[in-house]
């Protein structure tokens, strides 16, 4: 054993393996529901010829699974694999083991009302429209399992702080506990939206729901769910890409300042998505605007930092000038297939990130707000770095737990190259045609896309069909990926005892600094509470005020309500 | 000779090229951002 590896117990082992694989399955259903969803849209179906079911539960599932199910799993088992691994410790595998059982049957029950036509509520699931209790029950559990995950680790890491007094947490550990902390802090409205809101109406025990104060609980938790997403990623971008790519992290100092911001500004964000919405007054949503623009400094640091990470990397291996080093990366060597997941993320996030900086601009927000812009963006990160990110991360994690060699790695390398082209072009679609006014969550196919219906708009056929182009080379990008993953999962174990032990491509710092004012959460989560309490009271006293009785539920087949 | 050159100058590292493309981003987010704030003074 070197310092570079760690003995995990099989038990940890097996569970990670399962955390990864099972949510891949429904990943794959999701992905399939998203290649549908642009075929609804340009008319070519009517109704799923394989799951059954109209646009919108193929949206709902294509949403949840993809965005929600899929991305808690991987941030768990991320979380399961990086902290014991950085801290030296063991996992307790029973507490461990409950949580991930949790996060299955909650999940599997959610997809299944899904499936099943109960729950076309979209991944927002914004009342009145109504599901049946158990997509509710499911969710909540997914949830209350990814928190029992979190707190597994607390332990090790006080542990770990007691016996290592003046060290600086690891970088990986940093990361993923900033993920948790926004993840929990976030969640809690959620469920309390879930619990004491959306599953009392939907058993039927209350007639009514209001509406407003479930959109405004759903969005202190759905903006901050992008960190959730994101950071993760981030923790890959620091901690791996700067050795896989040959060279060092510029700056350590610079990596925990930008998980500490996120802790500081990833939730009192929120209203920017309601920019539009009545009930809440428009100096709050300002407010919230402008720390959406301040979330978007941990971004830029890190914009910059891992361009200089990947300089010194690039110069290492012989780049000259001012931009010579961007050609001496790795990008096609096949034995750094994961180098390609990181760096075509961090690409298509050039293009993402200044999405979400106009759609944060509070008057350009009327330019974009419902189009089919916003899709476009929001595949730009969550589908773009932040799926890379988890489908390079997943190989490497299922190899590892599995102590597999990664199988047919030219599709593994190959794999990230194709999805890209389909993403750009399918985004190009979504934001041009969204600028022309083609709105999104909507089943075109139906309408503005059909000749012989009077809402035809023969101006955004190009747009939605260009979008069809690219959903299916994107589709045909996953398949080649999950060649090489379904490959490596069911290929011949190593058996040796070095195969036993499990590595992570950890980078050194190239300036390391000490950096003790970022060594502490405590501070930023308490000013983080303080941003949180500040900007919500006077929304949460907006939309009290502003609204009174509540809404019928609804289905998105009917005008009317369904009672 | 030539990695010996490389890793001498990385050594001595400063990381211009990441300023010079972090610089090019700023501008590239300007333009975007502007494009999008003259479409919305466009439609009055």
């Amino acid at each position: 054993m070197t310092t570079d590896t760690f003995r995990f117990t099989k038990s940890i082992k097996n569970l990670n393996a399962v955390l990864i694989i099972i949510p891949m399955v429904l990943l794959f259903i999701g992905i399939y529901g998203g290649l549908m969803q642009t075929m609804f849209r340009a008319g070519i179906i009517q109704s799923d010829p394989f799951v059954g079911g109209d646009y919108y539960k193929g949206l709902t599932f294509h949403g949840v699974l993809n965005a929600i199910v899929f991305t808690t799993f991987f941030a768990v088992a991320l979380g399961n694999a990086l902290v014991p691994y950085s801290l030296r410790k063991h996992l307790n595998s029973k507490i461990a083991w409950t949580s991930g059982i949790l996060m299955l049957v909650g999940s599997v029950m959610a997809a299944i009302v899904i499936l099943i036509g109960e729950a076309t509520v979209l991944y927002t699931f914004y009342p009145p429209l109504k599901a049946h209790p158990l997509f509710y029950i499911g969710l909540t559990l997914l949830v209350v399992g990814s928190w029992v995950a979190f707190f597994n680790w607390v332990p090790m890491y006080l542990q770990w702080r007691k016996e290592n007094e003046g060290k600086k947490t690891p970088m990986a550990v940093v990361g993923m506990f900033t993920t948790f902390i926004i993840w929990f802090i976030a969640t809690l409205a959620v469920a309390v939206e879930i619990l004491f809101m959306l599953l009392p109406w939907s058993l039927g025990l209350v007639d009514e729901v209001n509406v407003m104060l479930a959109r405004t609980l759903f969005w202190f938790f759905g903006h901050p769910l992008v960190y959730f997403w994101l950071l993760p990623a981030y923790v890959m971008y620091y901690v791996f890409m700067p050795k896989l790519a040959g060279g060092k992290l510029y700056s350590d100092m610079a990596g925990r300042l930008v998980f500490m911001l996120f802790i500081l500004f990833s939730i009192p964000v929120g209203t920017h998505h309601q920019y539009m919405d009545p009930a809440i007054g428009s100096q709050w949503k300002l407010l919230h605007g402008v720390f959406t623009f301040a979330v978007a400094l941990p971004s830029l640091i890190t914009a910059f930092t891992l361009a200089a990470s990947l300089e010194y990397a690039g110069k290492k291996n012989g780049g000259k000038g001012l931009f010579g080093w961007m050609w001496k990366l790795p990008y096609f060597d096949k034995e750094k297939w994961f180098f390609a997941y990181l760096i075509l993320g961090l690409i298509i996030f050039i293009f993402g990130g200044i999405g979400g900086i106009i759609n944060a601009s509070y008057q350009m927000n009327t330019v974009v707000h419902n189009t089919a812009w916003v899709p476009g963006h929001f595949h730009l990160t969550v589908a773009g770095p932040v799926l890379l990110a988890f489908l390079g991360g997943s190989l490497y994690l299922v190899g590892q737990f599995m102590h597999k060699k990664i199988r047919l790695k030219g599709w593994a390398l190959i794999s990230p190259y194709i999805y890209t082209i389909g993403l750009f072009i399918m985004s190009y679609g979504l934001k041009f045609g969204g600028l022309l006014g083609m709105p999104r969550r909507t089943n075109t196919g139906a309408s503005y896309a059909n000749p012989d219906s009077v809402l035809y708009q023969p101006d955004w056929i190009f747009y939605i069909d260009i979008s069809v182009v690219g959903g299916v080379i994107m589709f045909i990008g996953i398949v080649v990926y999950l060649v090489s993953f379904f490959g490596t999962v069911f290929s011949k174990g190593e058996s040796t005892e070095e195969g036993s032990f499990v590595t992570f491509p950890i980078s050194e710092a190239y300036h390391d600094e000490p950096a003790t004012w970022l060594r502490n959460f405590k501070p930023y989560i308490i000013i983080a509470v303080i941003l949180i309490v500040l900007s919500y009271t006077p929304v949460i006293i907006d939309v009290l005020q502003a609204t009174y009785g509540g809404s019928p539920p609804y289905s998105p087949n009917s005008p009317v309500p369904l009672r | 000779m030539e990695n010996k050159d490389a890793e001498h100058e990385a050594e001595d590292f400063q990381p211009k090229g990441a300023l010079a493309f972090f610089i090019v981003l700023m501008v590239f987010f300007t333009i975007v951002w502007f494009t999008l704030y003259f479409e919305l003074l466009s439609r009055g």
